[in-house]
């Protein structure tokens, strides 16, 4: 039985961010940003245009005045979500941040326990064939499973040792391992 | 002690989707009126353009504006014909075990590979909606538990009612006239 009692702090969730997040996933963000700032320069263009030819084209004028409309909603609802994502960022990482998790890897299968800062308990009973990966991350493991992921540091063992760990994780876990 | 035990299925959804559908469905029209609405101008425009000044040069741009236009119809319909909008089931089979009653609300989720067991504090939930066939525990803002008033167990449903409304006060909605 191998005993792990992790502290996650916030150096730990950027941590966790790092192993989790690809390079698809920073490239689909940066576009949405670019599309936002796009439609937001169509919308200003369409402004100067209805301006310029006050006394040209009716039809045009219309184009152009209901794309800058339909541009702006899109840039907006896009930049809404940017900014919530920047700060749900911001406020975790600027509040206190603390958990203390513990795991017990076992031959069938690991157990998770954890208390939320705001009391709500969570204790999980996954068997190896449940867990969907782990990653591996410089001296940090992130196992994630249905419901729940865990993160921690291979100090943060108590009982049993790091080479009896990673033999459990690689032999039952295969090719669901990555190494990053 | 109230005891409900759930096993989602497309019905659970299509009862949450009712309940919260209507500020979704504003929010996506207003985009995709206002998407379909400059499109159609533009293709009608352009048609017309090239009508009146006998042009032929414009075909790509008019195919584009109508493309846009039939895009945005068909998520209009798409939209308006969904009984669940973007609401999954979970990828595994799994059922959740629901107990009312002592100083918290606890949940046992049983799937194949795994278990998990939560204890939330009543004073962290959200809010409790009840309708005419469903309650619906909030334990988050977008996160709830439905239970179908046949799924009750052990207890009643007047029972859960009274513990409800006890427990939770102002953030117990009554909403038993609405037909979910």
């Amino acid at each position: 039985m191998i005993r792990i009692n992790s502290q996650r702090d916030k150096r730990m969730l950027l941590t966790e961010l790092r192993m989790t997040m690809s390079f698809g996933a920073v490239m689909v963000l940066l576009m949405l940003l670019g599309l936002s700032v796009l439609c937001f320069v169509f919308c200003v263009h369409g402004v100067r245009v209805l301006y310029e030819h006050k006394e040209g084209f009716r039809y045009a004028r219309v184009v152009y005045l209901v794309g800058g409309i339909a541009c702006f909603f899109t840039a907006v609802s896009i930049l809404i979500r940017a900014v919530r994502f920047v700060a749900a960022a911001v406020s975790l990482f600027g509040k206190r941040y603390s958990l203390s998790e513990e795991l017990l890897f076992e031959d069938e299968g690991y157990t998770s326990r954890y208390t939320a800062e705001n009391g709500v308990t969570v204790e999980g009973r996954y068997s190896y064939a449940a867990v969907k990966k782990v990653i591996t991350y410089k001296d940090h493991i992130l196992i994630a499973s249905p419901d729940q992921t865990s993160v921690f540091r291979l100090s943060d063992i108590t009982e049993g040792t790091a080479e009896e760990l990673s033999a459990i994780l690689a032999g039952k876990l295969g090719d669901r391992v990555t190494h990053k | 002690m109230v005891r409900a035990r759930v096993t989602y299925n497309d019905n659970h959804l299509k009862a949450l989707y009712s309940l919260t559908k209507t500020p979704y469905i504003v929010k996506k029209l207003i985009s995709d009126g206002l998407w379909l609405a400059a499109s159609l101008i533009a293709g009608i425009w352009l048609v017309k353009y090239e009508i009146r000044y006998r042009i032929n040069n414009d075909y790509f741009f008019i195919a584009l504006a109508f493309t846009v236009a039939m895009l945005r119809v068909w998520d209009i319909i798409k939209l308006l014909s969904s009984d669940k909008g973007e609401l999954k089931l979970l990828p595994y089979p799994c059922s959740t075990e629901i107990i009312f009653g002592g100083e918290v609300l606890e949940s046992f989720k049983l799937a194949e590979n795994f278990t998990v067991h939560k204890t939330y504090p009543y004073g962290t939930i959200n809010k409790a909606v009840e309708t005419m066939n469903y309650f619906f525990i909030f334990v988050e803002a977008n996160k709830a538990f439905i239970i179908h008033k046949s799924e009750l167990t052990e207890g009643s449903v007047p029972e859960l009612e009274h513990f409800l409304s006890a427990r939770f006060g102002d953030r117990f909605i009554d909403k038993r006239s609405v037909k979910i």
